[in-house]
């Protein structure tokens, strides 16, 4: 009886193996390189994990960057832009940067021409859906 | 009104004036316990010496204010050019954190300069001996400190200056105008919240250049990680004379010059690069003899010889790869000078963050190797050599 068990877990195993294999295609290329271990691992290690479900996920940090945009949510720029237009900072030729300092100069806040938490609540939108946010692991 | 009703009335107006009274004397005494416990903080450090206008503690919001504070370097330090001076530092706390139990602060500095001087060969000896030649454990040391996050401090106005009276003429590098801003400081992890801390500023150095930082540095990572850069536009090499001249007898009446510089550090390593743009440059000799004459006329055509010249503007520029350990970070010869010939001969000059930072080789290559790559116009800028045999960052 248990000799059957296992046979039949190690085939549902190799069936999820080779299906994983064959729809998977669009993961990440580090992913597939770093399994290069044999289907006999991959067997046990498969059940094992419906077994124990992995502790909650741990948030990936925002990485460092080295310009102010890397830190931007996509399409942040477009809203400050469109904030500084509408409150009529954004002059005729003049770059973002020079449009966000007479801003900042106005508000009382430092005039450095680098968007901040502060200066995208001065300007009324939302730091979390300027800035990018920690992103959950899968 | 009943008599018991009276009682009760006349109870409460007497409870409500002492608590009048309460407040009234902890408002007419907070200020100066605050007075004489920052006189002796600042009295009982070692190695400085201080002295403030006034200090002015809020109770709501928890608020703690000091005016005119002048902190000079002991001994030694001079009261006309103090280590640190500001018209105003207030520091705020945000009640609703302290109500969940969390410490998350705020703080503006208002005019503070600070001076940085040369110190004298020994002096400067002692502490390079003192210096730890590890990468620095920011992580340890903030788990030291209490769990708290200043969530800003503000800089309005502020100056850097540094001075050299070691040297003949006494040079100074003056930053001025310093507006910054820092967010997300914290001293544990999950108070970050998954964001890296950054730090944002603009100022004037001299009387013409302008100046643009920008950082973000994650110091809870394995090992201290950082990024930014820093621009430089428009500063008016004149204004090097003093720096420049007790060393080369030459000085620089024209041109201008732009920097531009862009940074990474991971896992204890340093990449990045040093972009100089000089614009019209001119070398002159302060010294009417045939050595000096020849000095500045070498140094003024080998500018004109390696810049663009394009009318109006004869931009002479290189990439200068930095790659090394955080503690020793190498800043590398050829592909700077090989950088300098491509600008002038096969690529032209663009100001601006273009090439930075330079890619790095895949081997370590020869000087002629490196030489034949940057005069091809299809191959790309002089590429950064790795540290060390096959080692590419």
């Amino acid at each position: 009886m248990t000799t059957k068990l296992r046979v039949v877990l190690a085939v549902i195993g190799l069936a999820g193996c080779g299906h994983a294999k064959t729809t998977d295609n669009a993961k990440p290329a580090q992913e597939s390189e770093a399994a290069p271990e044999s289907d006999a691992k991959a067997k046990t290690r498969e059940p094992a994990r419906k077994r124990a479900p992995e502790p909650a996920s741990k948030p990936e940090d925002v990485p460092v960057s080295t310009s102010p945009g890397g830190l931007l949510a996509p399409g942040a720029d477009d809203k400050i832009r469109d904030k500084l237009a509408a409150g009529g900072f954004a002059a005729e030729g003049k770059s973002t940067k020079e449009a966000l300092r007479r801003f900042q100069k106005d508000n009382d806040l430092p005039a450095t021409g680098i968007p901040d938490h502060e200066t995208v609540k001065k300007l009324g939108l939302d730091p979390n859906e300027i800035f990018r946010a920690a992103a959950v692991k899968d | 009104m009943s008599r018991r009703g009276r009682r009760w009335s006349r109870r409460l107006v007497i409870i409500a004036a002492v608590l009048v009274a309460l407040v009234v004397a902890i408002r007419l005494l907070i200020d100066p316990i605050a007075t004489h416990y920052t006189r002796k903080g600042l009295n009982d450090a070692e190695g400085i010496s201080g002295d403030f206008q006034r200090v002015h503690v809020t109770v709501f919001p928890p608020g703690y204010e000091i005016r005119r504070i002048k902190v000079m370097e002991e001994p030694g330090g001079s009261e006309r050019h103090p280590l640190f001076y500001a018209e105003r530092v207030g520091v705020s706390v945000d009640w609703r954190a302290l109500l969940h139990a969390r410490l998350a602060a705020r703080a503006r500095l208002d005019e503070p300069k600070i001076t940085i001087s040369k110190r004298a060969e020994a002096a400067k000896e002692k502490v390079k001996k003192e210096a730890p030649a590890t990468t620095p454990d920011v992580e340890a040391a903030l788990r030291k400190v209490i769990p708290a996050r200043v969530q800003r401090i503000e800089v309005r106005d502020g100056e850097v200056l540094y001075r050299d009276p070691t040297a003949p003429r006494h040079p100074q590098i003056w930053l001025h105008a310093l507006e910054l801003s820092a967010e997300n400081l914290a001293t544990r992890e999950e108070l970050a919240g998954g964001r890296p801390a950054t730090v944002n500023a603009s100022a004037k150095l001299g009387k013409s250049g302008d100046v643009t930082m920008f950082v973000s540095a994650n110091p809870f990572a394995k090992s201290l990680e950082f990024a930014g850069e820093v621009s430089l536009k428009g500063w008016k090499v004149a204004e090097l004379f003093d720096l420049i001249q007790p060393a080369t007898k030459v000085q620089t009446p024209e041109g201008t010059l732009d920097v531009f510089v862009e940074f990474r550090a991971k896992g204890g390593e340093l990449t990045g690069g040093v972009k100089p743009v000089m614009k019209n440059v001119r070398v002159r000799p302060t010294e009417d003899d045939f050595g000096n004459r020849l000095k500045a006329w070498v140094a003024d055509k080998g500018l004109r010889l390696f810049s663009d010249r394009v009318p109006d503007r004869n931009a002479v520029a290189t990439v200068v790869p930095i790659k090394g350990k955080l503690t020793d970070p190498d800043i590398q010869l050829w592909p700077t000078i090989l950088g300098v010939i491509r600008n002038a001969f096969v690529e032209g000059i663009s100001s601006g963050f273009s090439h930075l930072p330079p890619p790095t080789a895949d081997k370590k290559e020869g000087v002629l190797e490196q030489a034949k790559e940057a005069l091809d116009k299809d191959e790309g800028p002089p590429e950064a050599q790795p540290t060390k045999a096959g080692q590419k960052k």
